[in-house]
């Protein structure tokens, strides 16, 4: 009985660490699915001319499925037509999805800031607004890897040894 | 005299100082610090009870 409950303790306290590390590891990767999305948004709007709602719905099913609902959402809140900005249901999306990806506070105020400007211009403007985004997410990108390769190793470790530390405290 | 304790104090030791290079490395030398001190105090609250004990003894060895 006694054993059980250490196993318990340890698995808990490992599989916390892990999950803080596995949302270290994502991030890079998320941002880069972003990025390729956005291309595909800026292909969408530069080259074709696909209305905005639609290009959203185009490229929710064609990019990777961590970050498709954001789009997904978003695409679906402007084509039912009730009246919304482009703005408005690129931010309701994103606050209702972003606690789902691995994304942090400083890539949701990067994403808003893009959602401001976003439909509210012509073509060349937005493809400019996009490139803004692009570098930005670029420079998070490069951010992240670095937190990664500092942080991700720390909380696996860690997270099993505090579940020893604990067993040896209770025992 | 029980064994046991030595032996958590010792694995304590062990973990604390495998923690500690695994902060060190990451770069967080203050949070390396902090953890060397907590693992210090939480070992002295474990031998306090046994120095008051034998504190205990002595006096009654001595009739005071």
């Amino acid at each position: 009985m006694k054993w059980m409950g250490v196993i318990f303790i340890v698995l808990a306290c490992s599989g916390l660490g892990f999950l803080v590390a596995g949302n270290y590891r994502k991030r890079p990767q998320q941002l880069r699915q972003l990025q390729a999305a956005f291309q595909m948004l800026e292909t969408q709007i530069c080259y074709s001319a696909t209305p905005l709602p639609e290009a959203l719905l185009y490229v929710s099913q064609r990019c990777h499925l961590s970050i498709a609902p954001l789009f997904k959402r978003a695409g679906e809140r402007l084509s039912s037509r009730q009246g919304v900005t482009a703005y408005t249901a690129w931010k309701q999306s994103l606050d209702e999805l972003y606690k789902q990806t691995a994304l942090n506070h400083h890539d949701q105020d990067i994403l808003l800031q893009f959602g401001m400007n976003l439909g509210n211009s012509d073509r060349e403007e937005q493809i400019k607004h996009l490139q803004l985004l692009q570098t930005q997410l670029k420079a998070e990108e490069k951010n992240s890897n670095e937190e990664r390769q500092k942080n991700e190793r720390l909380w696996k470790y860690s997270g099993v040894l505090v579940g020893l530390l604990v067993v040896i405290l209770l025992v | 005299m029980n064994i046991e304790l030595v032996f958590q104090i010792a694995g304590i030791g062990i973990l604390i100082s495998v923690l500690n290079m695994v902060l060190k490395q990451a770069g967080k030398e203050e949070q390396a610090q902090m953890l060397t001190l907590v693992g210090v105090v939480i070992v002295l609250l474990m031998v306090i009870q046994l120095i008051s004990q034998l504190f205990n003894n002595v006096r009654s060895v001595f009739g005071f």
